[in-house]
């Protein structure tokens, strides 16, 4: 530990003399398109905290830019001045989905993609008092009635979610579209609903306290934090979806900079103390280098497309 | 553990930081364009260097001081710093025209600080059982709720041609609630195209453009906010009118149980309990021309929201509103997990975070009796160096909410539109009223009828449906009968 | 204008818009004709019913207060001064940035307002500036306005 900080601290002192190196002298700004006190913009907030380890001199700020499922932000991410002071966050499936439901004015193109940071599988969740204990007896009583899925709205990653189910087992929800996870967290424990596509981090602590149970983790292996929880995979259903929060940059900004860049996502996401305060705040860590983080949103929206083509919102 | 918990809360430190809490929140809450929910979003990365309890405590005091700062700039410049200030702008500002800032505000504080003080009580005391009445509301239940706010407006009204245009002022904040995003297809509609727009017209930017700077241009007019000041030179200390404690009760209680219903806001709240204390008034006349009854419920009515909102969020992990939001953000970086364990494992915590409410309470009840006759004084600041000031604050504030231009515009174009409204007798409270609920009506309208697989019974075979459509009528009734009798008599 | 034109000329606007808003639901997707688009519609079809009763109203009490002037500003000068003054403050915002923007606006309004002495405009919209600076931009770090221009 103390050899990895006298590095850190050597580094600290040759960048700024090294030529190329001027960059940053002005406060970077991190546009985080969705609203403070979510888990984008908490990952944001824990992301400074560690960055600031490797790039001392540097100071960053966040700027919040909620709304329209996070396309107000990401436009405004893509249109920033490529100077390398404006960087920001994406959250799929949304940052696809804008662009499959062709009212984004970006494309995948008009980012520099740096890297991807955080997940959050999808689950489904029941009440507690639904007699619903696994996945095929979700199946067989999808089958006997249209159950009522609460998701996140159109074109979120619970929506897609639960599409993709659809599409791969060939039952049918009757969906409810919702404002978000409050409602449905409301939702399911009320008991107003059969079921609800949602992400892992916002069940499992009422997972955890017995008021909501989650059948299924539509993840390739089973979470740390709910090892009792089966992956729809074991339970012969192969479908996994996950949400993705991640780092761009505008495309056009110099490769020097984009490059310094790349490397201080990548040292954070190996950071110990930003994977501890993650793990502390329910936040699961996927680190993907630049290319294969683009690699799985070129794939991501090829998908979506596919579901909007069938039905368009 | 209540003692273990009192032991913890006892201590220099955690005094401190509740005090630093409030006081930093009544500033955020009375500036327009700062939220409490910023200030504790803000908060949370700092809170790794504390003591999690001090970090608690500083989200707390900033709750509940930002929801009582908000009454400040709406008492005084009809600006208000908070959306759930704007019932306490209708009685409070034309008291300070009349040169009762002062005592405007002492109402203001006292009824907040009750409020506060009983649903914290609350929160203290019963919070499990309330948690699970409040999940027994679901869409249909939240649909009637929109319907029981928007029964208001026939109590805005007095006579029957008052009544007509008040309906028309609220059909058209329904309407104006209907741009953006549709919330069942997810279809755009009347947006034009701008992305500021997908999520609806902003609530705050219209608000403080109906409000503030439709205000700040009638003023243009004038020398002082103060109508006649002739006979006002300075801010006298007066003492609490009678009859202000039912208001209060009422306030306090009607804002609770909103506050626990989850997705409710504080906003809601103050107007329920503002157009409740308007019906059971013995001056209901005396309404929308400054009186005090009116502040006491509407701020007894949101800051009772606090210890509401925290119920189901403390419980169940269901966040009331946004701030709650950020403050279970907050609960979650610290390994504390929302349920039965918050209030036994993690037991000394928890009870000193709701007993920090308490002193949080009195922190900005001592704050703001001592402050009142200083702040009254701006009434008396010069127009000329007032409005630009105000003026600024209001577009900054639009801005700064959703960080877009367009925002501004939707501000000064709602100025406008205000004041041509009120000169021709419609009413600006329904149109706000609607533009509130229209969401949740929509939304709850259309999510029963998914729910019920298509099929309108699902409104009437729910007994907390059904309970909810008997007050409607009981509210409904009495206002329409009274008008109908005086259309016969004269 | 007298107060009773401007109610005419109101209400016929909403009852306009009335139209126009239930004509607009046909388009809406098929999935929600029956949920959202419905809601939609009953909104066109009350609006349109209380601005018919309205108007119907209007007419009934022809010949009263029919000379009631309405004067939107007592001093037009400074209403619509101040206003123009706000929209063109607003729109260098984003030319300007907020600072100068600002630091053009403040005394430029107080002026026309009538505000006669330098120093008390000076120190107060330096004073609002400083505070700004410290409060929204330093200690809570809002986001503020930033121009393009420079």
């Amino acid at each position: 530990m103390r050899k990895f900080l006298m590095l850190a601290i050597v580094a600290a002192l040759i960048i700024p003399i090294s030529s190329l190196a001027a960059y940053p002298e002005k406060p970077i700004k991190i546009i985080v398109p969705s609203k403070a006190g979510g888990s984008t913009d908490t990952t944001a907030r824990l992301f400074i905290k560690s960055a600031k380890k490797y790039w001392p001199n540097a100071e960053f700020v966040i700027k919040n830019t909620g709304g329209s499922g996070g396309q107000k932000g990401f436009e405004e991410i893509a249109r920033a001045k490529p100077n390398g002071y404006t960087i920001g966050m994406v959250f799929t499936t949304q940052v696809v989905a804008h662009v499959v439901s062709k009212r984004a004015r970006y494309t995948l193109d008009s980012f520099h993609i740096i890297g991807n940071s955080m997940q959050d599988p999808l689950i489904i969740g029941v009440p507690a008092e639904s007699p619903i204990k696994n996945l095929k007896e979700f199946m067989a009583a999808a089958k006997a009635k249209s159950l009522t899925a609460a998701v996140n709205g159109i074109g979120s990653d619970d929506f897609v979610a639960a599409k993709k189910f659809e599409q791969q087992t060939g039952v049918t929800f009757n969906l409810m579209p919702t404002k978000g996870s409050t409602e449905q967290k409301a939702m399911i424990l009320g008991g107003h609903i059969d079921a609800s596509f949602m992400n892992l981090s916002q069940l499992q602590g009422q997972h955890k306290a017995g008021t909501a149970r989650i059948i299924a983790i539509l993840a390739d292996k089973r979470s740390d934090i709910l090892p009792d929880v089966k992956t729809a995979a074991e339970q012969g259903y192969p479908v996994s979806m996950t949400a993705t929060r991640g780092f761009v940059a505008p495309a056009k900004v110099d490769k020097k900079i984009l490059a310094k860049l790349d490397d201080l996502v990548s040292k954070v996401n190996k950071d110990p103390d930003f994977a501890a305060a993650c793990d502390k705040a329910v936040l699961f860590r996927l680190p993907m280098t630049g290319p294969e983080y683009l690699d799985y949103l070129t794939k991501l929206q090829a998908e979506t497309q596919k579901f909007y083509d069938m039905n368009p919102w | 553990m209540i003692l273990q918990a009192l032991q913890a809360l006892f201590t220099p430190i955690s005094l401190f930081a509740v005090f630093i809490g409030t006081t930093s929140g009544v500033i955020v809450g009375g500036m327009p364009g700062l939220t409490a929910t910023m200030a504790v979003a803000l908060l949370i990365p700092v809170t790794f260097a504390l003591e999690p309890l001090t970090g608690l405590l500083l989200m707390g005091g900033v709750y509940c001081g930002a929801m009582y700062g908000g009454s400040i700039p709406a008492i005084l410049l009809r600006t208000p710093g908070t959306p759930a200030a704007v019932a306490t702008a209708l009685e409070g500002y034309p008291m300070t025209q009349k040169g009762h800032g002062g005592l405007a505000l002492k109402v203001s504080v006292i009824a907040s600080f009750t409020g506060g003080m009983f649903s914290a009580l609350v929160l203290l005391l019963v919070a499990p059982v309330l948690a699970i009445f409040a999940l027994t509301f679901g869409p249909p239940e939240y649909f009637l709720l929109a319907i029981l706010g928007l029964a208001g407006i026939v109590s805005m009204a007095d006579d029957e041609n008052r009544l007509v245009k008040a309906i028309i002022s609220g059909l058209i904040g329904l309407i104006m609630a209907v741009v953006g995003t549709d919330p069942m297809s997810g279809m755009l509609r009347y947006t034009a195209g701008l992305t500021d727009l997908f999520d609806g017209i902003a609530f705050m930017p219209a608000l403080i453009g109906m409000f503030s700077i439709s205000q700040m241009l009638e003023l243009t007019g004038t020398k002082s906010i103060i109508t006649d000041t002739s006979t006002i030179t300075k801010i006298k200390r007066e003492p609490l009118p009678k009859g202000i404690h039912k208001p209060i009760v009422l306030g306090s209680l009607v804002g609770t149980i909103i506050g626990i219903l989850p997705g409710e806001g504080a906003t809601i709240a103050a107007f329920m309990s503002y157009n409740i204390a308007r019906r059971r008034s013995k001056h209901p006349e005396l309404f929308g021309k400054g009186n005090p009854e009116g502040i006491a419920a509407a701020e007894a009515g949101n800051n009772g929201c606090v210890g509401g909102s925290l119920v189901p969020t403390l419980t169940l992990g269901i966040p009331g509103n946004s701030v709650a939001a950020a403050l279970l953000g907050g609960l979650l970086v610290h390994g504390l997990i929302p349920g039965p364990e918050l209030f036994t494992k993690y037991g000394v915590m928890t009870y000193a975070f709701i007993m920090s409410l308490f002193i949080a309470n009195i922190v900005f009840l001592l704050l703001g009796l001592f402050m009142a006759p200083y702040f009254a004084r701006i009434s008396l600041t010069p127009t000329a160096l007032l409005i630009p000031v105000v003026c600024l604050f209001s577009v900054l504030g639009s801005y700064a909410m959703n960080n877009s231009i367009l925002d501004i515009f939707i501000a000064l174009l709602c100025g406008l539109a205000a004041i041509l409204l009120q000169k021709t007798g419609f009413s600006l409270g329904a149109l706000i009223l609607g533009l509130i609920l229209g969401p949740i009506a929509e939304t709850g309208f259309a999510q029963a009828l998914i729910m019920g697989h298509g099929s309108y019974a699902i409104f009437f075979n729910r007994p907390q449906a059904v309970a909810l459509w008997a007050i409607i009528l009981l509210l409904l009734v009495p206002p329409i009968y009274q008008i109908y009798k005086q259309r016969k008599t004269p | 204008m007298t107060k009773r034109f401007a109610e005419l000329f109101i209400l016929t606007g909403y009852l306009i818009l009335a139209v126009l808003l239930y004509r607009s639901t046909a388009s809406y997707p098929d999935s929600v004709q029956g949920s959202t688009a419905l809601y939609v519609r009953f909104l066109g079809t009350a609006l349109a019913f209380f601005c018919s009763l309205e108007l119907f109203l209007w007419f009934k009490n022809r010949g009263q207060e029919e000379s009631e002037k309405m004067t939107i500003a007592t001093v037009p000068m400074r209403f619509w001064g101040l206003f123009f003054l706000l929209l063109l403050y607003s729109i260098s915002l984003s030319y300007l940035g907020f600072y100068l923007a600002s630091a053009l606006f403040l005394p430029l309004a107080m002026l026309l307002l009538g505000a006669k002495k330098p120093l008390s405009i000076c120190l107060t919209s330096a004073g609002v500036l400083l505070f700004i600076y410290l409060v929204f931009a330093k200690l809570l770090e809002v986001p503020l306005p930033e121009g393009s221009l420079f």
